[in-house]
């Protein structure tokens, strides 16, 4: 099928170039794969362990991203169907350019998945890894065709509406999740798979991705030649602003119809744009990544998780702090609470539940890291449960300090230095009865609460 | 009428210095009352107590004959403020502000749907209603405010300067709202030093000076003066109750 527009070309080069470069490297590694045809045993937990600590979170971040580009609005791509259609192209050759463009849009994830397996080399054979390798590239390409097929061919026509706006949000995560079982099942039972069968399948997959190609491309016709896509275009014109209006509304303030805290909204939409929030975010991938090499370079287990429960406490203590910024009066501003009937356990509830859970799960995960590593459950229980209360203690003590001196963060972050530094010279005390503590600070904080009042108080 | 809000003997001050002293009168809903003064007369820390924000030193002010300082939040959820200098949230858009000081405010989510629209459209900000807040003009904040200011259908609205840096088709329009809203029963309490927009709407002057309430004048009284004196000019007369 020829494309006779320049502008269409670049992408489908970019793609073929993505492409054809992958597929070298996959019959370079096919033919490995055939020369040397032993597979190495691997049992459930070597597979656990490896897929656990290097392949799984970032291949949870993939799909994650993949999802957000996916439900973006498709930058202009009704504007190009009008182009388009104006010009001297088949319905089907339309769809196609819609379709390299999706390739090319997404073709960083078959990459990236690639290399992610490749990193396993390490520690197995590239027997092991050849296969996962190529099948990345397949499945994902399997996977944008069953994309499209499901948007326009299976949802129904109310669905496919949407084609030239955005992705239906059910195809994207069913698509996702075949990408992502399929390639986590072929991890598993790699050395399952002899040659042969691994070649048919790896025939089998694109033989299929083109009978489904080819269903989309006459249904996206069909629907071409009836017009359709042209009255959605016109109608989308029409209603834009009214429609975006009723169904961003809808979907926006859904928290006030669930009774979930609106100054919890603010936060979680504010954290998006603000300069603060990446800063934190950065904050948390310093002191992991310091947390991992640090205790990558103790060799003994128990030096390495008494490191990382240093390193982690001082973390929590650093973000604890951090957070109070969010109650700073060019971010919170106190003028806007105070004339609105604010709950004040709502007012601090949004700051510091959040801060409580993503300290938690933080502790959490790197619980289930540390497992992983070391296999000493007691050892890794403990560290869960001393860095919990580390965390009890340093959120309560923020909380207090915040409580007690809103809108006058300055001093609320002073008085919060006094209190580390206390904890730091009574450590072992307060350690002893951090329980205790934890407990008065509760207490202090109720009292404070109780007095605080959301006005500017009489000045006699 | 039985007044709305009471306001009686209250002292305000700043830093040890006081700003108002004694100063007393009522509030009778239905009516828009235009709140005058020179500069640092003390219009916006008036309106700050009076609305439930700044705790005078001394007296008392009631609503509907409770201390509004005892029950300040159940106050605030019958109150709109309008602040000279609007602060708004700039990770959200119009839309999402107005449904935050809706859910703040416990107003009914269909009633929310229904007034944020028609708020939208009365501050002519409705083709503005996507747009995030850190990219809305000065102007278009103040539209915002006032328009989130009248969610939850309040009694009593309190404006400081409210009208500033707003163009001319939207200042009708919003003047238009204004009226609509007090002669529903609403108050409107205005604070500003355009005196062209309060002789047009206004039906009650308060102008303070010298750390009192100096004038406290209907819009009849102001008619009848006019009556008796064809020469009777109200911005001389209000800039030499200044002095």
């Amino acid at each position: 099928m020829k494309l006779i527009i320049p502008e269409i070309k670049q992408p489908v080069q970019r793609v073929v170039l993505g492409f054809g470069g992958a597929s070298i490297f996959s019959i370079l590694f096919l033919l490995s794969v055939l020369r040397n045809a032993s597979h190495l045993p691997r049992d459930f937990f070597f597979f656990l362990i490896v897929y656990t600590e290097e392949v799984f979170p970032i291949q949870i971040i993939m799909m994650i991203a993949w999802y957000v580009m996916g439900i973006k609005p498709l930058a202009n791509r009704k504007d190009e169907y009008m182009f388009l259609s104006g010009l001297p192209l088949t319905g089907k050759q339309i769809f196609i350019r819609f379709f390299v463009n999706d390739l090319h849009r997404f073709c960083w994830i078959p990459a990236v998945n690639a290399v992610l397996f490749s990193i396993l080399i390490q520690i197995s054979s590239v027997n092991y890894v050849a296969p996962l390798v190529i099948f990345s590239f397949v499945s994902f390409l399997f996977c944008c065709v069953l994309l499209h097929w499901l948007h326009l061919c299976v949802l129904g026509v109310k669905a496919s509406a949407s084609y030239l706006r955005r992705y239906n949000p059910l195809s994207l995560c069913i698509i996702l999740l075949t990408y992502m079982v399929s390639n986590v099942v072929f991890l598993k039972w790699n050395h399952e798979f002899n040659t042969l069968i691994f070649c048919i399948g790896i025939l089998v997959i694109p033989i299929l991705s083109l009978v489904l190609l080819q269903a989309v491309a006459k249904r996206f016709q069909k629907l071409d030649q009836q017009n359709y896509w042209l009255k959605q275009s016109e109608k989308n014109d029409e209603s834009k602003t009214a429609d975006q209006s009723a169904f961003r509304l809808k979907v926006r303030t859904a928290f006030s119809r669930l009774n979930i805290n609106p100054l919890l909204y603010r936060n979680w939409r504010q954290s998006q744009i603000s300069s603060t929030s990446k800063q934190t975010n950065l904050l948390i991938l310093v002191f992991i990544s310091l947390a991992y090499i640090v205790s990558r370079n103790n060799e003994h287990a128990d030096d390495m998780i008494s490191v990382l429960r240093g390193i982690m406490l001082i973390f929590y203590a650093v973000y604890s702090y951090t957070v109070l910024n969010k109650l700073h009066p060019s971010i919170e501003s106190p003028a806007l609470i105070y004339s609105l009937p604010v709950r004040k356990r709502d007012f601090y509830l949004s700051v510091y539940a959040p801060l409580f859970f993503i300290l938690m799960l933080i502790n959490t995960l790197i619980t289930v890291w540390l497992f992983s590593t070391t296999h000493l459950p007691g050892a890794c229980l403990a560290f869960w449960c001393h860095s919990s209360m580390g965390i009890v203690l340093w959120v309560t003590t923020s909380v207090n300090c915040g409580v007690a001196n809103y809108p006058d963060m300055g001093m609320a972050k002073k008085k919060l230095l006094y209190w580390y530094f206390g904890y730091l010279i009574f450590g072992a005390v307060f350690f002893r009865f951090v329980w205790i503590t934890i407990l008065i600070l509760f207490l202090l904080t109720f009292i404070q609460l109780k007095r605080m009042k959301l006005f500017y108080k009489a000045n006699k | 009428m039985n007044p709305i809000l009471r306001i009686k003997d209250i002292d305000l001050s700043y830093n040890e210095k006081n700003v108002l002293e004694k100063v007393s009168f009522d509030i009778c809903p239905g009516l828009f009352i235009g709140l005058l003064g020179a500069n640092g007369a003390g219009k916006s820390t008036l309106l700050l107590a009076m609305s439930g924000q700044f705790q005078p030193v001394r007296g008392m002010i009631s609503f509907c004959d409770n201390d509004i300082y005892q029950q300040n939040r159940l106050y605030k959820q019958h109150i709109g403020f309008v602040h000279e200098h609007p602060f708004l949230y700039p990770g959200l858009n119009v839309l999402e502000f107005m449904a935050f000081v809706g859910a703040v405010k416990k107003v009914e989510k269909t009633r929310l749907d229904r007034q944020i629209p028609e708020l939208l459209e009365e501050v002519n900000l409705t083709d503005q209603s996507h747009k995030v807040c850190a990219k809305l003009s000065q102007g278009m904040r103040k539209k915002l405010i006032i328009a989130s200011a009248f969610l939850g259908r309040p009694r009593i609205v309190f404006l400081d300067e409210a009208l500033n840096g707003i163009d001319l088709e939207s200042i009708y329009k919003i003047k238009r709202m204004f009226r609509t809203f007090v002669n529903d029963g609403g108050t409107i309490i205005l604070a500003t030093h355009i005196l062209e927009v309060l002789e047009k709407i206004c039906d009650r002057f308060l102008i303070l000076s010298d750390r009192k309430l100096a004038v406290d004048l209907s819009d009849a009284e102001i008619q009848q003066m006019k009556k008796q004196d064809p020469l009777f000019d109200l911005e001389r007369y209000v800039i030499g109750k200044f002095a």
